[in-house]
């Protein structure tokens, strides 16, 4: 494939040679398919390479394609061998001084000017602002053992987490961003805990009673088969248990906060149970 | 316009109460329209010497019209962009709304990611790299894309160019206490690094929306004591200029503490106004300094966004051929590479990684339309290295540019109607400012509004004038509108000979 081929070269005028138009976006096959002819020069190619005026790039592979972005295309351009020798004129872009001058002196009056809207949000991004735990709107209860506590809240402003124990003294705590938060592992016994979620001047303090698993409701039959891939096993668990009781809302999210990152349904879900949405029990 | 001739039928008809003297008497009788010229100069003129008296800039009528001059001149400057000599290459890594998807749509850009694209981008010998990018939220359930940044932050070589990071701030007292700066989980490896340095990307929004003015650096408290924290476009100027002269880019950074030492607040309990020069001028380079002039923060862009163009702002001409000065790749690109290979043609750029995602929250209003936050720091970068701090031209300059304001606007009211003469004036101006282009890309802005609003000052005046002589002459039939039949512009009767005041 030839870019501004001897033809284009000769129009290109000596000040205009060299000057950048653009890269190279992507390729199959191996880069070495490729070359690139500049100045005399044979230099090699790869993703983001330089592409200058009076370049020449060869397509050594039949089937091989390289795609190019240049400045004056608005969508890529893809090169192969069923373009070769078709001279891809690409002069390098204008700068004239009086066009833009006059369009300029006509947005004055307003005519040819168009303002920029934008749609807002109300809210501040990223900044301490008042956030929502609906997830802790009601008393929850969770079952003992060793086990990364996760917490969730609406809104991505940071939030300060703290676990108290029975004894009133902090069993963990920290600071969770973009809405999620997971301890370290904590060995949970039986009790009355107290967790308290601080947003900006929000703060949600909220009754955990941790019981003994037995004493948790019994997990259907139906989600204890062998050969159920683990996320979609926690995943239905989770719908499961939150179906069951607004108790247990906290308890569901355990199951599927740590998939909701790679998986789009567990994210789903584990979005709904924060904002304190959970499926209606069957009949 | 009706204020002249009213001012004219005044004169007439009060000459005997003004009692001008003689020789000015007889010089208004013989050249009626020279007198009016003058007596319209002088007015104006001693309007802008109160106003420059009274320090109108920080008058928000007098502030918002040289605004508004100066975003018509950055927006004129930015369309007829050509070649540029002597600027810092761009080249921004943009994390558009493909690669943030392809990323996962995260609220926090993954970490993982930032430390591949960091990694090549610095084996690519930027002049320095800046990623605008708060590293001071943390996803925990993205640990070991954290560890990864953070081992190789610790492990950061010494050879490797400036890295620029953002400090983000926060009250933890109502202001005016000053801000504390925002602990990141990587200050530990980061504190023993010369060539990392933390900068606050801090500017300012005016009242209707719009990011004109920038902060060369924020007094903060850092452990009970006032400390300075640098801008980051400022860190990056320093930088790029030392990259222009030919000195060390590493030392010039090291540096700006040392020079920032003294515009440190006295207290943490609220800040203390600071001014003095913080880089020196050097070879055609201006220098860098704060002053209390609303000029010197403007932030002159060179280049607007556009999320399909992947190059922006004009070209520069070097020994390599013309490159753009702000070339746009998507930062998917980089991070989908191979870590341990270079980024093409990244040789002599100032990398800069950054949002431009609909979803990012990073979105200004500016003179030249809307734009990430990063293309704000490239903007600032770039005017701060070539122009310095903006300033005013010299007392000169600035008489004569007023005085050829005031003539032009006289002349023009003295022979036309307002209706001709307004378009006449504004296509004066437009010259004008046509013609101060190159001084304005050098970074002298020159203050339009002062004269401007000296001759909107005399209009206002002079229509107060005609009105009070109204009101004098009609008594309480003035709160009557009058008769359609009867004319309200005496010079014409006058010219026709008939009585002034009396209707045809």
């Amino acid at each position: 494939m030839l870019i501004a081929v001897v033809a284009a070269t000769c129009r290109v005028s000596a000040q205009e040679t060299g000057r950048e138009i653009g890269y190279v976006e992507s390729f199959d096959k191996k880069a070495n398919v490729f070359v690139l002819h500049r100045g005399g020069q044979t230099l090699p190619i790869d993703a983001l390479t330089p592409v200058r005026t009076g370049d020449r790039i060869e397509v050594l592979d039949a089937t091989a394609k390289i795609v190019l972005r240049l400045v004056n295309r608005a969508t890529p351009v893809t090169v192969s061998r069923g373009n070769l020798d078709t001279p891809l004129t690409d002069p390098p872009p204008a700068h004239p001084f009086w066009t833009p001058t006059i369009a300029w002196a006509a947005s004055q009056i307003g005519k040819l000017d168009r303002d920029d809207r934008e749609q807002v949000a109300a809210s501040i991004r990223g900044s301490a602002s008042g956030g929502a735990v609906p997830l802790l709107a009601l008393a929850q209860t969770l079952p003992a053992g060793r086990q990364s506590l996760s917490i969730g809240w609406i809104g991505t402003a940071p939030a300060e987490i703290r676990l108290q124990g029975p004894d009133g003294k902090d069993v963990t705590s920290g600071q969770g961003t973009a809405g999620y938060w997971f301890s370290p592992m904590l060995d949970l016994a039986p009790g009355d805990f107290v967790i308290e979620v601080k947003i900006g001047a929000t703060r949600v303090r909220q009754l955990v009673t941790v019981v003994p698993a037995t004493s948790m409701p019994d997990i259907s039959p139906d989600l204890k088969q062998d050969g159920l891939p683990e996320p979609l096993r926690e995943l239905a668990t989770a719908a499961w248990l939150a179906a069951r009781d607004q108790r247990f809302i906290l308890a569901a999210f355990q199951h599927v906060a740590p998939f909701a990152r790679d998986s789009s349904p567990a994210k789903l879900l584990a979005r709904s149970l924060v904002r304190g949405e959970r499926p209606l029990p069957p009949g | 316009m009706g204020a002249r001739e009213c001012c004219r039928v005044r004169f007439s008809d009060q000459g005997t109460a003004l009692r001008l003297p003689g020789q000015i008497r007889a010089f208004r009788e013989r050249n009626p329209k020279l007198f009016e010229i003058a007596v319209s100069i002088l007015a104006c003129t001693l309007i802008q010497i109160a106003l420059l008296a009274s320090q109108p800039s920080s008058s928000r009528f007098v502030r918002r019209a040289a605004d508004n001059a100066a975003d018509q001149m950055i927006r004129l400057s930015e369309r007829t962009n050509g070649s540029l000599k002597g600027s810092p290459k761009f080249t921004f890594f943009s994390i558009d709304d493909a690669t943030y998807v392809a990323w996962g749509a995260h609220q926090i850009a993954p970490r993982g990611r930032i430390k591949t694209i960091l990694e090549r981008v610095a084996r690519s010998n930027p002049t320095a790299i800046l990623l605008d990018v708060d590293l001071s939220y943390t996803d925990s359930g993205d640990a070991s894309g954290e560890a990864s940044l953070r081992d190789f932050l610790g492990q950061y070589p010494a050879a490797a160019p400036p890295l620029l990071l953002v400090r983000s701030l926060y009250h933890d007292a109502a202001p005016p206490a000053l801000p504390r700066i925002r602990a990141t989980s990587y200050d530990d490896q980061t504190a023993a690094k010369p060539n990392i340095i933390w900068g606050s990307p801090l500017f300012e929004r005016d009242a209707d929306g719009q990011v004109r003015r920038w902060r060369l650096f924020v007094q903060v408290c850092a452990a009970e004591h006032p400390a300075v924290l640098p801008a980051l476009h400022l860190v990056g100027a320093i930088i790029a200029r030392a990259q222009i002269e030919g000195e060390d880019r590493e030392q010039a950074a090291a540096s700006i503490p040392r020079q920032l030492a003294s515009f440190g607040a006295d207290s943490c309990a609220r800040p203390t106004e600071r001014s003095g020069e913080i880089a020196p001028k050097r070879g055609e380079l201006p220098a860098i300094s704060v002053d209390h002039l609303d000029v010197s923060s403007r932030v002159l862009y060179r280049a607007d966004w556009n999320a399909s163009r992947i190059a922006l702002g004009g070209d520069i001409v070097s020994t390599d051929g013309q490159t753009p000065l702000v070339a746009v790749r998507p930062a998917g690109l980089v991070s989908s590479g191979d870590s341990t290979s270079p980024v093409p043609g990244l040789d002599g750029r100032i990398a800069v990684i950054g949002g431009s995602f609909a979803d990012s929250g990073d979105w200004y209003s500016t003179p030249l339309g809307r734009m990430p936050g990063a293309m704000l720091l490239i903007n600032a970068i770039e005017a701060l290295t070539i122009n310095g701090t903006p300033r005013e031209p010299n007392v000169v300059e600035a008489i004569a540019i007023s005085f050829v304001i005031i003539v032009m606007t006289s002349v023009l009211a003295a022979f036309f109607r307002p209706i001709v003469a307004a378009p006449l004036a504004a296509g004066g101006i437009f010259l004008i400012m046509l013609i101060s282009l190159p001084l304005f890309r050098s970074g002298v802005v020159v203050n339009l509004a002062v004269p401007a609003v000296g001759a909107a000052f005399y209009d206002l005046g002079a229509t107060l004038v005609e009105k009070y002589h109204q009101l004098r002459s009609l008594g309480w039939k003035f709160v009557l509108k009058p008769p359609a039949s009867i004319d309200m512009e005496p010079t014409t009767l006058e010219a026709s000979g008939e009585g002034a005041g009396e209707p045809t």
